[in-house]
């Protein structure tokens, strides 16, 4: 017997045959679309159980360590068939797994209705720099390439946003990387609940290390586990975090904190542009130390502005925490204008966009600057 | 205190005392059981790992400690980083001492305790590190303040004893034990250490430590067979002169020396007896005399030659050593081979620095090249070919003209050691060029030398293209000769001029590549397009022709695609051709389910996106622009004519403004090109049809811009795909540059750059750009395809080799297994090999028979006797060190498979996982360019393992590999450069429910398509 060179599972899943493993809900014939049920049991019941596994199409949606072992998942709108997969592993060690392919809509593939909108966040001031709030849509004036645009919606700052929080941990940010977290959590807490906030971090990987949806605690734990490594590849982390943002819910913002000049990206600058602008996301910035200078931090800033995000600058430690106050309260204080552009997107090209509070010229209005107009974008909630 | 009164070295002196006791000491006859005994290493192996920098006790075995530590301290100071580890040592000695003079624990004395009892509390108090205090009649303790008590308290903490803790606990009263943990090295003659290196009063492992000779003995006694040890037991000083007067030497090569009824065993074997005795001037039958003489002869040089030698096969050792040759010339011939051994590397010193090598060496030629039964590496013809390569940078004036050398000389191993190392520089090169010769070219016939020695000056100068068309499997000497002869002269120029048409030529060679590593052309078609693309430069170099634009639009997609529609929808249908094999998808069963492996559709999603991340050109605006080029090339019959086919140009114009600035700014393309075309329509007259040759050159510019545009792009795209963000390398093939992209004193030429396999560099203005040729950019881009699972937190930073990572990461650009051949008998071995293993868990102590069983599978004697010794303690684990491939060979594999060889890359430059024979990775050690490849094979063996239980086909590993090679590398902790231990672990440990991990992530990126789904 060649005990020890094979798993625990193998061996006792040839061992015990008595207990077993049912997929409760859903079954083959089932259509999955939208917020979807799932239930698994484990038989007999006394059977101690370590965990419970989901997994659809390849990717863990949920786990479980208690009866009963059910949860919830949104499919999407498309109704298409899916791999579900359960996976229970036992306190001795055996897996049980099984797995199903749900059916297709009967009436055939579903097409989502997609509508070509753009999001402009847009900040208001006045002339003691304090945000204006309160404003109406009608009070909005917005125009693309010089052409007036029919403003659809106004999302006001109740809006529940999308935010990725992504965190440079190459070795060099190992002295401010206590500073850092401490000013995460407080950028964490001063989020509302209604915010769907993920963490990532970075160096020349992309680890997204608290997922939208995980509990204040996990989000801690996971800030409290961050470790400093490696060097620094800002922009394909930058197009890495758009990526992962493009299908989320509009509005869309990525803040992003790093300290050094990217020394390991594929990724240029104008692919980052591309990837913030057809994602339709506003993109955030501290830059920590030194990176404060040159060609470099001047072109992520005018990239920011660009999306209606801002770069801001620590040269040293204890701006940092004031930053990431400074960000919150911009996030909490803008307003968002939605419109469908008038002229088809798709070209690709640049466009313009110009933001103005009608008949109050003594207000500062910072706004998106343009788009790529390259392929649609996600319809906000 | 008498540090000979801790528990360790009690029960040394306890086993020493039972050897005396049966005579075994100073016999001759010692038994087995007298050869090894162990040595305590106080405290557990955990601290002094910790301190020594030598990772954790869950990666490496306790055992191996003072072996990882003599070999990562290797030459630096032992001052520096021997003198801690003994303070530490001794420390843990005298607490494991004085805790065993508490066993039921410590309180603090009542105020009423004798001066006896609170002295020898205070005593204890002192050695762990607490002020013993008196206030107010009551006693009370306090953590030390001094830097040596704040380091003990460090130190204390790394072996789980919190003191501040047991300082609050004795306060408020409590009894408190302490314990320390305790961990045992394997000491090879006790009975040399006892009389020869231990002291009193000093912990026996600080002993070891603290000289340099005694590390070097400890670490030769490691390697040695039993029956070697055997006769040294009995010569305890003459172990202590070896150390001390070669113990570099002993330490490296020791492990070769085999002493077998009172002889030396010399490399060949008794017949060579007489050789053997010549160079090291010494009779093998006097063993103290020919040891010491080997080991310290040319500064230890010719005991690294008889290493080496005794690590060579029978045919390999045979070539070095002459066999072919009457006995009278052998030891001549030996010599002129040593010589090499003698002269590489002048200023490595054997003694100073014993486990370090020269980078490339005469044993990685002899380990690695082709031997043939007659002593030679190739026929006698090559031998002129190869020299008159190196001797001259003149390529033959006309293809096909260069003749065999009539002078030529026998390709045995002295000319092949001469011709190699003649010129130190080249030797690498020079190496590889063989190489390639002996893959490509061993049968061709000697009227085709012309032929090859091009082919081979291509090898050596423009290796990217030589290599590339030898992935793609053209053979043909005559083929890679004329590509090469049109490479040439696309080279000749300076770059200016020849620049521009050179990386056209280069990306559609390269674009080509591509489609064939994945849609795998017949022959005859990649044959015919090969050669269609050699005569498609045009006469004048720095002029715009649309030569290259032309053979993609016309001859290759023609050949790829069965038709061509230009539409907007076209570069789409392209990749999908592009992107799929020829071979029908496998399809398979998993937990109940159909699915079809069929990664192509992934890919050709992912070039897509890769290409639609920015604006720019598409397949479809080189075809139609060439088309209409083509047209306008004439002769244009009439003015309507000439109408039309302006028209044609209509689409072109807002395309071109989606020019990249590079390409599209000087000149301005789409401005002259808008202007051509407004001129060409105000011709309106048949005799203005003239013109229209005029506004050519404007065209052929514009089809030159775009081809510029579109190949290098898709190509680039096909290369980097799949990958999990085709964003990332949107722009990346803009930046691609044949030359180094920055200017400064390191700059090379651009002619070293142009035709080697593209590498990264940093820009000075941030990110990294591919600097080399556009061929093999799929080899260069390999890491662009590692995925990433999910992770809740950032992996611990790996530290790794950065010369040897590119070595696993080649493992993706090897591309599918088109079939399964003989990989379900390599698993069925290694399954073999663990049933072998299982049976030795039951034998305590193990057999003879176990130590041969390694030795024969290739294990290395350090690893054999180490997995011995722990094996005869009863230790569990003993074997599971074994690696994947060690495991096949026990279980009476021998090659591997090409599927599960190495990547070739890093020893002799293929771009190919070959059948290499592999040395023990002992062999590799201090050369960084094989260890990644040589362990490379593992991964690969143990995901087609996981895979036979599942019922899946082992097709499917190279479907694995991006996941499992990113954990790989997340996972690699190499505690020195060439710590090969370090990298050998993943691959061995990789558990069966990751391996589900990969599946599940297969299907989730679409790359296993489910029954009944399309792509």
């Amino acid at each position: 017997m060649i005990v020890g060179w094979l798993t625990a599972g193998m061996l006792a899943a040839s061992q015990d045959q008595a207990r077993d493993l049912l997929i409760l809900s859903p079954d083959a014939d089932t259509v999955l679309s939208g917020r979807s049920s799932f239930s698994a049991d484990v038989i007999p019941p006394t059977a101690p159980v370590r965990y419970v596994a989901l997994f659809v199409d390849g990717t863990q949606v949920c786990r479980m360590t208690a009866r009963p072992y059910t949860c919830s998942w949104d499919a999407g709108p498309e109704a298409v068939p899916r791999s579900v997969r359960v996976v229970a592993e036992m306190a001795d060690g055996l897996r049980l797994v099984k797995t199903l392919r749900t059916t297709a809509q009967a009436s055939g593939p579903s097409f989502r209705a997609a509508t070509d909108v753009i999001t402009v966040p847009v900040d208001v001031r006045d002339n003691r720099g304090h945000a204006v709030m309160g404003l109406s849509q009608t009070q909005f004036q917005l125009q693309e390439d010089g052409q007036a645009q029919q403003i659809s919606t106004l999302l006001t700052s109740s809006a529940a946003l999308t935010v990725l929080l992504g965190l440079d941990v190459s070795a060099s940010m190992e002295p401010v990387i206590g500073e850092v977290t401490k000013g995460a959590r407080a950028f964490l807490e001063a989020l509302r609940p209604q915010d769907a906030v993920s963490i990532a971090a970075f160096n020349t990987g992309f680890f997204v290390i608290a997922r939208a949806g995980s509990p204040p605690a996990a989000r801690n734990d996971a800030l409290d586990k961050i470790r400093t490594t490696g060097t620094t590849a800002l922009y394909d982390s930058m197009v890495r975090a758009a990526d992962l943002m493009k299908s989320q819910p509009a509005p869309r913002v990525i803040v992003m904190f790093t300290d050094g000049v990217d020394t390991a990206s594929r990724a240029t600058l104008e692919t980052v542009r591309g990837a913030f602008q057809t994602g339709d996301i506003a993109l955030y910035l501290v830059l920590q130390g030194e990176i404060g200078q040159g060609e470099a931090p001047e072109n992520l800033a005018r990239l920011a502005r660009e999306t209606g995000g801002v770069a801001l600058f620590a040269k040293q430690t204890k701006l940092l925490r004031e930053h990431f106050t400074t960000i919150v309260n911009e996030l909490k204080n803008r307003y968002v204008l939605v419109y469908s552009p008038s002229r088809p997107l798709g070209d690709g090209a640049w466009r313009e966009i110009a933001v103005e509070v009608a008949g109050k010229n003594d207000y500062t209005v910072r706004s998106r600057t343009g788009y790529l107009a390259q392929r649609s974008t996600t319809p906000p909630r | 205190m008498s540090l000979l009164t801790g528990a360790r070295a009690a029960r040394l002196l306890f086993v020493l005392a039972s050897a005396l006791l049966s005579g075994g000491l100073a016999a001759a006859t010692a038994d087995a059981q007298q050869l090894w005994s162990e040595v305590g290493l106080p405290g557990g192996a955990a601290g002094a790992r910790r301190l020594a920098g030598l990772g954790t006790p869950e990666e490496r075995s306790d055992a191996t400690f003072l072996l990882d530590f003599i070999r990562r301290s290797g030459t630096s100071d032992l001052e520096r980083t021997a003198k801690p580890l003994e303070r530490y040592l001794q420390l843990m000695d005298a607490l494991q001492s004085e805790f065993g003079r508490w066993p039921d624990g410590v309180s603090l004395p009542s105020a009423t305790a004798s001066d006896q009892e609170r002295s020898s509390i205070e005593k204890f108090c002192r050695v762990v590190g607490l002020d013993l205090l008196r206030q107010r009649g009551e006693y009370r303790v306090e953590v030390g303040k001094s830097e040596e008590a704040a380091e003990r308290a460090v130190w204390l903490k790394w072996v789980g004893i919190d003191l501040p803790k047991a300082s609050a606990d004795l306060n408020f009263g409590a009894r408190v034990r302490f314990s320390i943990s305790e961990a045992t090295l394997p000491l090879p003659l006790p009975a040399f250490w006892a009389a020869e290196v231990f002291k009193r009063d000093v912990a026996p492992i600080v002993s070891i430590l603290n000289a340099r000779s005694t590390l070097w003995t400890y670490l030769g006694l490691m390697g040695l067979d039993e029956d070697t040890l055997m006769y040294l037991n009995s010569q305890p000083r003459l172990v202590r002169k070896i150390g001390e007067e070669s113990g570099g030497a002993f330490a490296a090569f020791g492990r070769s020396l085999h002493v077998k009824t009172g002889a030396v065993q010399v490399p060949g074997g008794p017949e060579w007896l007489p050789v053997w005795e010549q160079l090291v001037s010494s009779r093998a039958n006097q063993p103290p005399d020919f040891m010491l003489s080997l080991l310290s002869a040319d500064g230890g040089r010719l005991a690294y030659f008889y290493d080496a030698l005794m690590q060579l096969s029978p045919l390999r050792q045979s070539f070095v050593l002459g066999a072919h040759l009457p006995a009278n010339r052998r030891l001549a011939f030996v010599r002129s081979v040593y010589r090499w051994f003698k002269d590489v590397d002048p200023p490595w010193s054997v003694a100073t620095g014993p486990l370090r090598r020269p980078d490339f060496d005469p044993f990685m030629v002899l380990t690695f090249v082709d031997t043939r039964a007659d002593g030679t590496i190739g026929p006698r013809w090559w031998s002129g070919v190869l020299e008159r390569i190196f001797a001259s940078q003149d390529w033959p004036s006309r293809q096909m003209s260069a003749e065999p050398s009539a002078e030529a000389h026998q390709t045995d191993a002295a000319w092949l050691l001469d011709w190699i190392f003649q010129t130190p520089a080249q030797a690498r090169l020079r190496f590889e060029t063989l190489r390639y010769a002996q893959r490509q070219f061993a049968t061709t016939p000697p009227d085709l030398g012309g032929a090859v020695e091009i082919a081979l000056r291509a090898r050596a100068e423009m290796p990217a293209l030589a290599l590339s068309l030898e992935r793609m499997g053209i053979a043909d000497p005559r083929l890679v000769a004329a590509l090469a002869t049109t490479a040439h002269r696309l080279t000749a120029g300076n770059f200016n001029d020849a620049g521009p048409l050179l990386r056209r030529w280069q990306g559609a060679l390269g674009l080509l590549e591509q489609i064939h590593l994945r849609h795998e052309l017949p022959p005859p078609v990649l044959e015919e397009l090969l050669q269609s693309l050699s005569v498609s430069i045009p006469a004048k170099m720095a002029e715009s022709n649309g030569v290259v634009g032309a053979w993609v639009s016309q001859k290759l997609l023609p050949a790829v695609l069965p038709q061509i529609v230009p539409d907007a929808d076209f570069e789409r249908r392209a990749f999908t051709v592009f992107t799929t094999p020829r071979t029908a998808p496998e399809t398979f069963s998993w937990e109940g389910l159909s699915y079809t492996n069929d990664p192509s559709g992934l890919v050709a999603r992912s070039a897509l996106a890769m290409r639609q991340s920015r604006r720019g050109p598409r397949l479809q605006d080189l075809v139609a622009l060439t088309d209409a080029e083509r047209r306008l090339e004439g002769p244009v019959a009439s003015v309507a004519d000439l109408q039309k086919i302006v028209d044609l140009f209509a689409p072109i114009e807002p395309v071109l403004a989606t020019l990249p600035k590079r390409i599209g700014k000087f000149p301005p393309i789409a401005r002259n090109f808008q202007d051509s075309v407004v001129r060409l329509r105000q011709i309106t007259k048949p005799g203005d049809l003239k013109r229209v040759a005029r506004e050519r050159l404007v065209m052929l510019t514009t089809l030159d811009s775009v081809t510029d545009a579109v190949v290098p792009s898709i190509l680039y795209a096909l290369a980097g795909s799949p990958t999990s963000v085709p964003a990332v390398l949107g722009d990346a093939w803009f930046l691609h540059d044949l030359q180094d992209p920055e200017f400064g004193e390191h700059r090379r030429p651009w002619r070293d750059t142009a035709w080697q396999i593209p590498t990264g560099t940093v820009r000075q203005r941030g990110g990294t750009s591919m600097v080399g040729s556009l061929l093999a950019v799929d080899v260069a881009l390999a890491d662009a395809r590692l995925v990433r699972l999910p992770a809740a937190e950032v992996p611990s930073g790996t530290i790794i080799d950065p010369g040897a990572a590119p070595a696993i990461t080649r493992l993706l650009a090897s591309g599918a297994w088109r079939n399964a051949d003989g990989l379900a008998d390599v698993v069925a071995k290694t399954i073999e090999g663990r049933r072998r293993v299982e049976a030795w868990r039951a034998q305590s102590p193990p057999t003879p028979d176990v130590a041969r069983a390694l030795r024969a599978a290739l294990v290395d004697p350090w690893r054999i006797n180490l997995m011995l010794w722990r094996a005869s303690q009863g230790h569990a684990h003993a074997f599971d060190e074994l690696r994947p491939t060690e495991l096949y060979r026990l279980g009476g594999g021998d090659r591997m498979p090409e599927q599960l060889g190495a990547p070739e890359g890093f020893i002799d430059g293929c771009l190919c996982r070959a059948r290499l024979e592999m040395p023990s990775l002992e062999n590799l050690r201090g050369r960084r360019i094989g260890i990644g490849s040589a362990v490379a094979g593992d991964l690969s063996l143990r995901l087609a393992e996981h895979l036979t239980p599942l019922k899946l086909p082992l097709t499917l590993v190279p479907t694995l590999l991006p996941a499992a090679v990113q954990d790989w590398l997340d996972q690699i902790s190499q505690l020195w450069l060439d710590d090969w231990e370090g990298f050998a672990l993943w691959p061995r440990r990789v558990p069966m429910d990751r391996v589900e991990d990969y599946l599940l992530q297969l299907i989730a990126t679409g790359a296993w398509v489910p029954a009944g789904a399309t792509r």
